[in-house]
């Protein structure tokens, strides 16, 4: 190696950095626009973070696999501590330890923490880091599986890491090889990926075609200028500037040119890529819904306006008075339900008329259906697989409902002639029939309880996943990030949707709220505007949280149970019941009400469901991080301690090899000699004393080779040893001053042969038994 | 920058040539003794003197015949006996009867390569007058001084068996020389080889010259250039200093003998075709270089330790300095 270990900086490098960072950020804001989930600002952060470290690394001149170690556990641990949101944790955790530990000196009086505090804030920690490790850990299972499952908090680490990946690459190789193009190069096929996947990248691609051209032209430039110092030619100084700003009139020029040229537009290379992508298998589009690509044009213009007005369901509703709640408009007999006198509370039955899969932004919809006739008592498809109840209801309509069906749970028969309208087999959006009259339907009501919904998992079927995980991508990014923030602390889906639900319910509940401004996305204006509503707002907020945290959710509308009656064993459901709520879907178990209106009684699930009811009144709200106890902490706290040993093992050995290479040399030859040497004894390779140090590394060279011939199979190059046993040589003995070369060379072959001589340690020590006879073969050989 | 082009500049170059060559002529005489051949020429290229310590008919004369043919050098050889006497070495002054002067007849001194065989034989006197020569590299014959040819190397031999009729060197003579060797019997396999190559003809009498002996002055001075790093110095003095404090040792090893070790490591190192000294090179020829400057206790003696033992026991012991801070 002949190049020199600092070279010396010159102001085009930061310029160089500077344009590197933008055509980065600019092919990531190009993602963006095409994803859902991962916050931008979030994702430059990361950009920078990982830029910086990777091109300081290299300009330090550590070894690639070092910086690679060393970028991948930094990259984890920042990826865990910013994106994973775990530094939200950690701040307290610090700040409490260092209470907890001022709080040991005898005469200090000032804030202090005791040990069970610092032990529930480490526990907290703990938690949190053991969640998202299983969380991104099911995630990927999953994938692997081929089966994969969107999961926001896991899609927004994921692609951290992507970003993070990109940006070490490309500070390494523009620093490593002076390379602009090798490095921007993922970036590149980053923004092609993304390009072919979504369509809003047009301007941001003239951009970066532009910003690609001048980082070519300006790195060129400063290559040519670090030749021209290291021959010593003379230039003349504005020679450089005059040079870039050509590359910049020139890239300008480009991107102008390409974007009046028809032929060159980017327009055609997208449709170009869209050509090229046209087979894609199912498996690729399943990975990119679990990246949270949003595919374009997976909305259709909904063909329903006429049956289903777009808005909330209950507009109807805003301002009205009390007037029309008491109105009886139906009431239900309910057979196969335990006796309920005793708890004097109504099970907390919906009656379902339709639901919704499309969240619009100012309401819902539904995907196209096809209804077909139902005769009488024919059974109908549902979608269960595991155990459920099922009960049969007898509803006497008072007031005209329009021929709407309602039944708890899914509907399997029902005794007048009805039209069923679907989505798709078992996709039900609602039963219709002619006539007014009482009617009688057998429904199915799963059998569950929260520790089953918790083991359900993530396998969703492919009709759930296209509809009832899919938000419109003007759903503004601060309700997405409320739903990241809200479920970054559970596992399961079932217990992200109680957080969601615990979370709105701390909203108050009110009839009396104005009509949502036109144009503005509901949830948003609800969230962190209006900050109360009635069953709608809250049911679609629900929704629409659910959705943004991974969870398979619809909007529900029908009527609550009612007032039962212990006389007449019936529901008496008035209009005050109409009611709007969530129904998450479960794998093998189906869809499960939510409620989210806090003026709705909460959903017991502590126990299977209908099999003891609980009087509802009493129960106290479900504690969120009641899960974590319950979760097996993936994540210890010796295990972090490891981690963070092993950080701290990298950082030192980057560190020693700096110091290494900034020695002098002989200082430097002394000190890789004395480690030599040190090595040599734990490996209980004896020389003697007054061993010169060619001798000594003989007897290395034949202590290991015995150490290998009594069945340590140890594979040390000889060369490598010979080499520095030849560099200490020469620094030591041969000249005055050695040429830096030298002592880098040295740093650089003692790091290689370090962990080998760490391996054959520990298989020693591993090994220990089988050699224990090994003594004399390290004799000089002088 | 590769370390053999810069370590090796040409001059240094020719010095390993040089021995090569000379090595690889002496060994067709004398069959399996590279390393006691190596050890002459170091003695040559250092301007040192050899003692060479052996039984008879190992091969002492033929070494240093072969030696001077192989160098091109004038070759001298005197046998001494108590008869001996100075003049017979450095020459006389006669007087020509026909210019009616005294002229000056030389000596076998005024050689470049002097055989003294069984030096131990001579008188003090004799001894004294040669070794002399070899330290001051000039003889005073009538009040002329002559100035000896260079190179000028001795090599003086022993019999380690016959004390009888002998006049063992004093210490202070033996110090005077560079080296002690001793050539040994040869093994087996080389002695087959040797009864083979003589069947028919002595092979010295086909030796021829390797390489012009008017060339070893210059690379005597080069020689002289190697570099010796402040760790091998500090190694020498330490190990110099070894030999002086061993309580088994009744003399140690003189400042003379420092410089000894000092200019045979260097020799040593430029054979090897390196322009530094290594540690290695001090190891390597220690225990020729001091043996034969210290004197056993008599009690130690007894116990069967001789000075080569102890050199070999120091340099086992004594540490290589290898830090910042030499000296």
């Amino acid at each position: 190696m002949n190049s020199p270990v600092w070279r010396t900086r010159s102001p085009s490098k930061v310029l160089i950095l500077l344009i590197l960072f933008s055509l980065l950020a600019t092919a990531i804001a190009g993602l963006t626009a095409a994803l859902r989930g991962p916050d931008l600002a979030a994702l430059w952060f990361s950009l920078l973070i990982g830029l910086l470290l990777a091109w300081g690394l290299a300009y330090i001149r550590q070894p690639a696999f070092r910086a690679i170690l060393f970028l991948f556990l930094v990259g984890c641990l920042y990826l865990l501590l910013l994106p994973g949101g775990l530094a939200s944790k950690l701040v307290p955790l610090i700040s409490g330890a260092i209470r907890w530990l001022l709080g040991l000196i005898p005469y200090y009086h000032g804030g202090k923490t005791d040990a069970s505090q610092l032990a529930s804030l480490l526990l907290d920690f703990d938690n949190t880091a053991a969640i998202l490790v299983q969380r991104s850990q099911a995630w990927m299972k999953a994938l692997a599986a081929g089966n994969p499952a969107f999961d926001p908090l896991a899609a927004n680490l994921v692609w951290n890491a992507v970003v993070w990946i990109v940006a070490c690459w490309a500070g390494w190789m523009l620093e490593t090889f002076g390379n602009a193009f090798l490095a921007v190069l993922p970036a590149l096929l980053l923004s092609l990926g993304t390009l072919s996947s979504g369509q809003r990248m047009v301007p941001g691609l003239y951009l970066l075609l532009g910003l690609t051209l001048l980082l070519l032209g300006v790195e060129k430039q400063e290559r040519r200028q670090r030749d021209w110092n290291a021959d010593g030619s003379a230039y003349p100084a504005h020679k450089g500037r005059q040079i870039i700003n050509s590359a910049l009139l020139i890239s300008v020029m480009l991107v102008l040119l390409s974007a009046g040229l028809s032929s060159l537009s980017a327009e055609r290379i997208r449709h170009w890529i869209d050509e090229l992508r046209k087979p894609v298998p199912q498996q690729k589009s399943n990975l990119a819904q679990s990246l949270g690509i949003v595919p374009a044009g997976t909305i259709p213009p909904d063909p329903f306006k006429a049956v289903r007005s777009p808005g909330l369901p209950r507009d109807h509703l805003i301002g009205s008075g009390p007037e029309l709640s008491g109105r009886v408009v139906m009431t239900v007999k309910v057979a196969a339900l335990p006796d309920l006198s005793q708890g004097g509370q109504p099970l907390p039955l919906y009656w379902r008329g339709f639901t919704y899969d499309i969240y619009t932004g100012q309401g819902w919809s539904s995907s196209e259906t096809s209804s077909s006739p139902v005769a009488v008592n024919a059974a109908m498809e549902a979608d269960h697989a595991m155990d459920h109840l099922l009960i049969q209801e007898d509803f006497s309509p008072v007031e005209d409902l329009g021929g709407t069906i309602y039944a708890s749970g899914e509907p399997v028969r029902v005794n007048i002639p009805s039209e069923i309208a679907w989505r798709s087999p078992g996709d039900l959006f609602g039963l219709q029939s002619e006539t007014a009259s009482a009617y009688e339907v057998f429904s199915l009501i799963p059998i569950v309880d929260a520790e089953e919904l918790r083991r359900a998992g993530e396998t969703y079927p492919d009709w759930v996943v296209k509809r009832f995980l899919s938000l419109p991508p003007d759903v503004p990014e601060r309700v997405k990030s409320l739903a990241l923030r809200l479920t970054a602390s559970a596992i399961t889906p079932y217990d992200r949707a109680v957080a969601i639900e615990n979370y709105l319910r701390t909203y108050p509940y009110t009839l009396d709220v104005p009509f949502p401004p036109p144009q503005r996305d509901v949830t948003d204006y609800f969230l962190f505007d209006l900050k109360k509503g009635y069953c709608d707002y809250f049911a679609t907020a629900m929704v629409v949280l659910a959705r943004a945290s991974g969870i398979p959710a619809r909007l529900a509308i029908g009527y609550a149970s009612g007032t039962y009656n212990l006389n007449s064993k019936r529901f008496i459901v008035t209009e005050a019941d109409a009611h709007s709520w969530a129904e998450v879907y479960f794998p093998e178990i189906g869809w499960v009400p939510v409620e989210a209106t806090p003026s709705r009684p909460v959903l017991d699930r502590s126990q299977p469901f209908l099999t003891e009811p609980t009087p509802v009144g009493i129960l106290p709200s479900q504690p969120s991080g009641q899960v974590q106890k319950n979760g097996i902490p993936w994540l210890s706290f010796p295990e972090v301690l490891v981690g963070l040993l092993a950080l701290l093992g990298i950082v030192w050995l980057g560190v020693d090899g700096y110091r290494l290479r900034k020695l002098s040399g002989l200082a430097a030859a002394v000190e890789v000699y004395r480690r030599l040497r040190q090595h040599a004894y734990r490996l209980g390779i004896q020389t003697e004393p007054g061993a010169t140090p060619y001798e000594f590394s003989q007897a290395l060279r034949t202590g290991l080779g015995a150490l290998n011939a009594r069945g340590l199979q140890v594979f040390i190059k000889s060369d490598l040893l010979e080499d520095v046993q030849k560099l200490i040589g020469e620094i030591v003995f041969a000249s005055f001053r050695a040429p830096s070369s030298s002592v880098a060379g040295l740093a650089s072959q003692w790091q290689r042969l370090r962990w080998q001589l760490w391996l054959v340690w520990i298989l020693k020590i591993v090994k220990g038994r089988r050699i224990s006879g090994y003594s004399q073969s390290g004799e000089s050989v002088g | 920058m590769t370390t053999n082009q810069a370590g090796k500049p040409d001059d240094l170059n020719s010095v390993q040539v040089f021995a090569d060559k000379v090595i690889d002529n002496v060994e067709k005489v004398i069959v399996g003794k590279r390393q006691v051949i190596e050890r002459l020429l170091i003695a040559l290229l250092c301007e040192g003197h050899v003692l060479l310590e052996d039984a008879p008919g190992t091969g002492k004369t033929m070494l240093a015949r072969a030696l001077a043919i192989s160098t091109g050098l004038e070759f001298k050889r005197v046998q001494c006996t108590p008869d001996l006497l100075p003049n017979d070495i450095t020459g006389v002054s006669v007087f020509n009867q026909k210019t009616r002067e005294f002229e000056f007849r030389s000596g076998p001194v005024l050689s470049n390569i002097l055989l003294a065989d069984e030096i131990n034989r001579a008188t003090p006197r004799t001894q004294s007058a040669l070794l002399e020569a070899m330290g001051e590299g000039q003889v005073t014959v009538d009040g002329v001084t002559y100035r000896l040819p260079k190179p000028f190397l001795v090599m003086a031999t022993q019999n380690p068996i016959e004390f009888e009729g002998t006049f063992p060197l004093p210490e202070a003579q033996l110090d005077r020389f560079l080296l002690r060797l001793s050539l040994g019997y040869p093994a087996p396999k080389d002695e087959d080889n040797m009864l083979r190559m003589q069947q028919l003809a002595h092979p010295i009498e086909s030796l021829s010259e390797a390489i012009e002996g008017n060339r070893i002055v210059s690379l005597q001075s080069k020689v002289r250039e190697v570099h010796v790093a402040a760790s091998v110095r500090r190694y020498i003095l330490n190990l110099v200093n070894a030999t002086r404090t061993n309580p088994a040792l009744g003399l140690g090893a003189s400042p003379r003998g420092s410089l000894a070790l000092f200019r045979t490591a260097q020799a040593r190192a430029a054979v090897d075709g390196r322009n530094f000294a290594l540690p290695d090179d001090v190891k390597s020829i220690a225990v020729a270089c001091l043996a034969h400057r210290m004197v056993v206790n008599p009690e130690n003696a007894m116990g069967g330790e001789t000075t080569e033992t102890i050199v070999q026991e120091l340099l086992k012991q004594v540490e290589v300095p290898i830090s910042v801070d030499q000296l």
